[in-house]
């Protein structure tokens, strides 16, 4: 709760243009703690309990808790109207300050926010909850941008955002990176998301069985397979499996001192490569060539070495 | 504009405090997760679910140390701005880049690192495995580019200075043209798998001295021990590199932490010693040493702190012990890695001496890298951008510094110990059956004097049928037979192991049963409401999964003793 009230104090202060520009040039305690900022913080409170619990009650339905997702439900309808309630006083609070939230984009994007909450209050009364979560993200969403339309242009008291603003090359190289980050991020975020979602990561009563998993080798062979027989049977079997996994290991370790002799020769190498570019050369590129010498001999070695003996 | 502050020292302190503590996680985050992918690689290759149990474990503990290190990395980027606005206001569209790339990296390991905690048994195999691959990539990337920005502090570029702001600002090359930063950069990823193998392997270790030598114990020490060892050596290789970068970028750096006065030709090395302002005292000189490792010419000309004025040096004490300290014990850890590569390489054991060393060696580690660290952050003093500008320009202006600083030991304390809680807990979690050595000719590991560990032991060695099944059972993917074999299995109560036989657990807390904890008198006090079924030890996981069916376990474990007691009687 600490979090979103403090980071939504800072916003709110900087809204009402309570933060100077300078080295800490503005006052330490009513920048931040005075009834404008205050109401922001609470709002981002409000707004964090809110997504909690229609994305919760979201959750409950899946897991097929009723009594849950009821719960939750109500808690969504309360946290809506506290959360609409909070918005609204802080657009009377906002008018009479700096904020311009009457101009255009600002007040469609507050428009979009009001019908979204009052949306997703129908949906969650009604227990949709699927697109509430939709509704409840936009209603959120279009606060926050709205109040970056309100504050633009102006930053702080005396800088808009374009003074504030890195120069050109900086801004084309964050854009790239940030394009280049979201490339990964994105599917990233849909997998981690479709994952948690369809259910895919919860406890294993739930779970579908996934496909067969890669079998690996060294296991028991045919006789443990089909083992509902009795103990003796079993017995043996369980025998069977502990001598299969001691031969799958003498046939490992044989394996490794196979691999031994390429392995200690690719480790020599890349050590004396290495040692020898990175300590008597000075040209980045053989530097490069020197850290892939080193890298080569620890992964060689490594090979040799990780496993026990005889593994 | 530089403001009056009282308290820069406490400033200072501060980002050091913040620096300290997250750094060694940084460590756990860089070569953690490649230690934790071997070990699950070495499961798909072989079948073996020790390797699996490992990994398992492992991942637990790296998800753990990664929570505690989001906390310290957003206390330091935070500090970052802070404490010194006046470096962010006017290099920040500089160095931005770095942190900005860094944050993606970070949002991609986090992701992953959930996805592969959580999803052990809930993903097929190989999907799972290669859930992890992003976050070991996640950690080389995001170390990578942090350290761009250390780079660029101790190497700026990418700018021109116009009245004290940095204009014509070349991001990428600022950050990755350095000529500074691949030598930093790759000095700080093998200190990665230093600290990260020496400190796991010191408590693998520790847990050998104690008499805990089964197979897991052995094979977790054996990969740990072996990514340390292969690092440490080659870091010295690394090392060298990097002082020579450093002697030839800050020059008054280097001779800081040479405690160089003066530019000599032919410089000579000392050993140990204190710098009194003019020279070192009471150290052991060898001529010509200095000159000949930061030059490769025992004549060259090393330049002394004398080309700068008192102001602009670096506290050199400071700066040399640290420097003396990371080199020493860093020398200490290399012959420690040969010694062990050699034996090992050798198939021999492991002395007394030897596994003292290694747990010695955890700590020390982190000793080494702190004083690393304080070496080339001490040792830009006073600057914050080297020769461009100074901490005290960068400072922030308010006034409560103190309280900061206070806050924040006391968050670090706390978090400290919720840590050790965390990991001791984890540690606590009783091995399943099979990461036991099992019974037979593989697995008279019985130097175990531990009391517990041996009454499972002889417990299994007559009885244990359980092995196979409970393995097929434990796989992600089990198909209609195994289910109803493991069905029957469950019906019938099969004999099996003594007590102690936890399966670890399906959820990520695996929290331990309550038969383990009760065996180990940990449990004594409890309410009476505690539903004694649970007391039967051999649940495992199926109890978890049939919880409505609990009830009737108990009657059923009363008649699995009775199969037990027949089969041992009667062999």
């Amino acid at each position: 709760m600490l979090t979103p009230f403090a980071l939504g104090t800072a916003v709110g202060a900087i809204a009402v243009g309570r933060v100077p520009v300078g080295n800490a040039a503005g006052n330490q305690v009513t920048s931040w703690l005075s009834p404008a900022p205050v109401l922001v913080g609470a709002l981002a409170v409000a707004f964090s309990g809110y997504l909690a619990a229609v994305f919760l009650a979201a959750d409950s339905v899946r897991y097929g808790d009723a009594a849950l997702a009821a719960g939750f439900r109500r808690r969504a309808l309360l946290a809506g109207v506290v959360s609409g309630a909070l918005a609204l006083a802080g657009l009377l609070v906002m008018r009479s300050s700096v904020l311009d939230l009457a101009k255009g984009a600002a007040l469609a994007l507050v428009c979009v926010s009001g019908a979204a909450g009052l949306a997703t209050l129908a949906l969650c009364w009604s227990s949709r909850f699927g697109l509430a979560r939709l509704t409840a993200a936009l209603a959120v969403a279009a606060v926050v941008a709205g109040w970056a339309a309100a504050q633009a242009p102006r930053f702080l008291p005396g800088m808009t955002v374009a003074q504030a603003a890195a120069g050109m090359s900086t801004l084309t190289a964050l854009v790239i990176a940030v394009c280049c980050g979201l490339a990964v991020l994105v599917p990233s975020l849909v997998l981690l998301f479709t994952l948690f979602l369809r259910g895919r990561l919860d406890t294993p009563e739930t779970a579908r069985p996934g496909e067969a998993a890669v079998a690996p080798p060294g296991e028991a062979a045919g006789p443990g397979a089909s083992a509902a027989g009795p103990t003796a049977r079993t017995a043996a079997a369980d025998r069977a499996a502990r001598d299969g996994a001691a031969q799958g290991r003498a046939a490992q370790g044989r394996a490794a001192r196979d691999r031994a002799g390429p392995l200690g020769a690719a480790a020599a190498l890349g050590l004396a490569a290495g040692a020898g570019l990175l300590v008597f050369t000075d040209a980045p590129w053989t530097h490069v060539l020197g850290v892939a010498g080193l890298l080569l001999a620890a992964v060689a070695v490594f090979a040799l070495t990780a496993t026990p003996p005889g593994d | 504009m530089d403001v009056n502050q009282h308290y820069l020292f406490e400033a200072r302190q501060m980002q050091a405090l913040s620096l300290a503590v997250h750094i060694p996680l940084v460590c756990f985050g860089i070569a953690f997760p490649v230690l934790v992918l071997f070990a699950e690689w070495r499961y798909l290759r072989t079948g073996d679910q020790l390797y699996r149990t490992l990994a398992r474990r492992w991942s637990r503990i790296m998800l753990a140390l990664f929570a505690v290190g989001v906390v310290t990395g957003t206390i330091l980027s935070f500090e970052l701005g802070l404490l010194w606005p006046v470096w962010m206001q006017d290099f920040g569209n500089v160095f931005g880049l770095g942190f900005t790339l860094e944050g993606f990296s970070f949002f991609l390991e986090a992701i992953f690192i959930g996805i592969y905690a959580y999803g052990w048994d809930r993903l097929p195999a190989r999907a799972h495995f290669l859930a992890g691959i992003p976050v070991a990539v996640a950690g080389v990337a995001g170390s990578l580019f942090v350290i761009s920005v250390n780079g660029w502090m101790n190497h700026p570029s990418g700018f021109t200075l116009v009245d004290g702001r940095a204009a014509d600002v070349r991001p990428w090359s600022a950050l990755f043209a350095n000529p500074m930063f691949w030598s930093e950069y790759v000095h700080m990823y093998f200190a990665a798998y230093i600290v990260c193998g020496f400190l796991l392997a010191g408590a693998y270790a520790w847990a050998l001295l104690r008499g805990r030598r089964g197979r897991y114990e052995r094979t977790a020490l054996g990969i740990s021990l072996a990514a340390g060892s292969v690092a440490a050596p080659l870091q010295v290789i690394v090392g060298d590199w990097a002082a020579r970068d450093v002697a030839t970028y800050q020059p008054v750096k280097l001779a800081a932490m040479e405690g160089l006065a003066t530019t000599t030709r032919g410089a000579a090395e000392h050993l140990l010693g204190w710098y009194n302002g003019h020279a070192v005292v009471w150290g052991v000189e060898i001529p010509r040493l200095l000159s000949l490792l930061a030059f490769h010419n025992p004549d060259a000309t090393v330049t002394g702190l004398d080309i700068v004025p008192l102001a602009d040096q670096p506290p050199v004490n400071v700066v040399r012990f640290a420097f003396q300290a990371m080199v020493g014990i860093g020398t200490l850890l290399a012959l420690l890695g040969l010694v062990y590569l050699y034996l090992r390489l050798r198939k021999r054991g492991l002395p007394r001496l030897v596994l003292w060393a290694v747990v010695a060696a955890g700590p020390l580690s982190v000793v080494a890298l702190i004083a690393g660290w304080i070496t080339t952050e001490v040792g830009r003093q006073p600057w914050i951008v080297y020769d461009v500008m100074r901490v005290s320009q960068a400072v922030t202006g308010a006034s409560d510094i103190p309280v900061g600083y206070g806050t924040l030991s006391a968050v670090y304390l706390a978090l400290a110990v919720i840590v050790f809680l965390i990991l001791r807990r984890l540690a606590g979690i009783p091995l399943p059956a099979e990461a036991i050595d099992p019974p037979g000719p593989q697995g008279s590991q019985a130097g175990a004097n531990d009391g517990l560990r041996s009454r499972r032991l002889h417990a299994r060695r007559d009885g244990g049928v359980h092995g196979a099944g409970r393995r097929r059972l434990r796989r992600g993917a089990v198909d209609a037979a195994h289910r109803r074999a493991a069905a029957d299995r469950r019906a019938r109560r099969a004999p099996g192991a003594g007590p102690g036989q936890a399966r670890d657990g399906a959820g990520l807390g695996g929290q331990p049963r309550l038969a383990d904890l009760r065996a180990r008198g940990v449990l004594d006090g409890l309410p009476g409401r505690v539903r004694l079924d649970h007391l039967d030890p051999r649940g495992a996981a199926a109890d978890r999964r049939d919880r409505d069916h609990l009830p009737r376990c108990g009657l059923r474990a009363a008649r699995g003793r009775g199969h037990l007691a027949a089969n041992l009687a009667g062999g």
